[in-house]
């Protein structure tokens, strides 16, 4: 059955292998970084069109977007299906942070997950009639997305309901692998930080705090070369985040000096001001965290 | 974990001025005298010292020091393994070294890196958890390699390419060489045999009838230069990790109990070309090792 030959539509750019036999079909997805501890997560949204064999089949049940998560430096590999049924053609995915590394390969598709008869109107296949697909068979796949490794993200937000509601928010710094920043808080509250992002928002103090305790974090210690150019060594996020801030025109960081004393010029509200200007990206909760 | 970026880069630089992709480059003086420092130190009493002064490479102290902070935050494994273990791999090593690092925090994140492996050599050499140095350079080290001046030796093509040589073994039993880096499980001793139990483990939990050791018997262990573990291993890089699922090694793994006697890289060929449009992960392994035979 697997050996089975079906009409599909391929837009990997495989040449060798990508077929179209919709003609008219168009077949895309992008993905959204979102935010959760310990994990890489995407919001995987498919948008296809003109497919209407494959629609039908998504729209009866047999067939379902979906994306097969690669990492190809630990040959990870996991298949995500859509977790909310009012919303088919959206896939969370999610990867432990300590099975990835470097560069996440995310393949939408849409997968056969039931034995089905598929109509073939349309295609060149037509005078065969309905055409049986079995389980397993990708029917669509739509250009790879290569999605950017999230370890460089300093705030993670955690809902939390069991911090009082007087409480704001707690910070904590949390190294999975690399230096980050777990912001928990009630969900409530997450929200109305995510969405204030103008300058007196509830944001700036979440950014003012994190950024204040850089200058106790060894991982983030500001080292100056010889040419005068600073970087952060243990940190790869601590060095992005540095480098953001300079291109920003913030000149004072949070380096030490000779006697190991911090920069007293540093000021961290300062540099969040800067960083909220900038244009934070916020992530998502994702929906399991909720 | 966190792994010190600082530490990771010295060891990436420090294999670059060891041993280039090209060969033919081989006989520059500077990566001769490189080359003839960590063999003639390493063949000595303190080999542990050898690898951290040829990482730092007359650096500060501090970088020394960081590199040495940062293999010590490594996980390493809980007894020691002889030469012959390493020389000749059995299931009972490779699981032995993959249970006790993973218990120890190794995960595929970490061992995906031929850096961390290095800095886990270390750590491990420093405990006394690997053979003597004559293991590490792969065989007794001719003295005229540590004697001769490293200009005789680079206007030696015979003895530039044996210290070459030399180096590379060290390389081979620390992290590995990384020439590409799809290809980082089929070098280094110690990841290699890591990564075979891994994926042997990984395997015979999708399948209740095989056992770890079935699933690297058949498919991974290594015997000879032509095994099918280099096949797969080879195959799997260049397929984005379809032959990595769990479930394909295990139906390779029933093919090859139900027809051991055919060409296993033609299997390997069959099952690549049979999957090509199928979410293996849907499909069962018994089901896969039809498709493979």
């Amino acid at each position: 059955m697997l050996l089975q030959s079906v009409p599909r539509y391929d837009d990997t750019d495989d040449t060798a292998e990508a077929s179209r036999d919709w003609p008219d079909a168009s077949y895309t997805a992008d993905a959204m970084p979102v935010g959760m501890v310990g994990v890489d997560g995407w919001r995987v949204t498919h948008h296809l069109k003109g497919a209407p064999g494959i629609e039908s089949l998504i729209s009866e049940g047999s067939a379902v977007f979906a994306v097969e998560a690669r990492c190809p430096a630990t040959m990870h590999t996991k298949t995500f299906r859509p977790t909310n049924p009012a919303m088919p053609e959206r896939v969370d995915v999610s990867l432990p942070l300590e099975m990835t590394s470097g560069r996440v390969d995310l393949l939408p598709g849409v997968l056969i997950t039931e034995e089905c008869k598929l109509d073939p109107a349309g295609t060149a296949w037509s005078p065969l009639g309905r055409i049986v697909v079995p389980v397993g068979v990708w029917l669509a796949r739509a250009a790879p997305v290569f999605a950017t490794p999230q370890g460089y993200e300093p705030l993670r937000f955690v809902p939390d309901d069991t911090i009082e509601p007087e409480d704001r928010f707690t910070i904590k710094i949390a190294r999975t692998p690399d230096i980050r920043f777990e912001v928990r808080a009630r969900k409530s509250r997450i929200e109305k930080i995510r969405h204030s992002r103008d300058l007196s928002g509830a944001l700036l103090f979440v950014w003012a705090t994190a950024l204040a305790m850089l200058p106790e974090i060894g991982e983030c210690e500001i080292e100056v070369g010889s040419d005068g150019t600073s970087r952060v060594p243990g940190s790869r996020m601590a060095d992005m985040l540095l480098r953001e801030l300079e291109a920003a025109g913030v000149t004072e960081l949070w380096n030490r000096d000779e006697q190991g004393n911090v920069n007293e010029a540093w000021d961290p509200l300062a540099a969040a001001s800067a960083k909220v200007h900038i244009g934070p990206h916020v992530p998502d909760l994702e929906d399991d965290q909720r | 974990m966190s792994v010190n970026e600082a530490a990771l880069q010295a060891v990436e630089d420090w294999q670059r001025r060891l041993v280039e992709h090209r060969r033919a480059e081989r006989n520059t003086i500077e990566r001769v005298v490189a080359q003839q420092s960590l063999v003639k130190q390493l063949n000595g009493p303190a080999p542990t010292e050898a690898l951290l002064d040829s990482i730092a490479d007359g650096g500060s102290g501090g970088s020394r020091q960081m590199v040495s902070d940062a293999a010590e935050a490594m996980p390493v494994m809980s007894q020691p393994v002889s030469a012959e273990e390493l020389d000749y791999p059995q299931w009972s090593t490779d699981s032995l070294i993959h249970r006790s690092l993973s218990e120890n925090g190794m995960t595929r994140a970490i061992a995906s890196d031929y850096r961390c492996w290095h800095l886990v050599t270390i750590k491990m050499l420093n405990l006394g958890l690997l053979p003597h140095s004559t293991w590490m350079l792969g065989g007794r080290l001719p003295r005229v390699l540590t004697e001769e001046s490293p200009q005789a030796i680079s206007d030696d093509n015979q003895l530039s390419k044996q210290l070459d040589e030399f180096t590379r073994n060290v390389l081979r039993r620390g992290g590995g060489i990384c020439v590409r880096k799809a290809l980082f499980h089929l070098d280094g001793m110690i990841p290699r045999a890591w990564w075979r139990a891994e994926i042997a483990t990984d395997a015979a939990a999708v399948e209740p009838s095989l056992n770890a050791q079935d699933v690297y018997d058949r498919v991974l262990r290594p015997v000879g230069n032509t095994t099918l573990w280099r096949r797969w291993a080879e195959a799997a890089a260049r397929s984005g990790t379809r032959l990595a699922a769990p479930n394909v090694v295990a139906g390779l793994a029933l093919a090859r109990i139900a027809n051991p006697l055919a060409a296993s890289h033609a299997q390997v060929l069959r099952l690549l070309r049979r999957t090509m449009h199928v979410d293996v992960r849907q499909v069962q392994p018994a089901v896969l090792a039809v498709l493979a035979n």
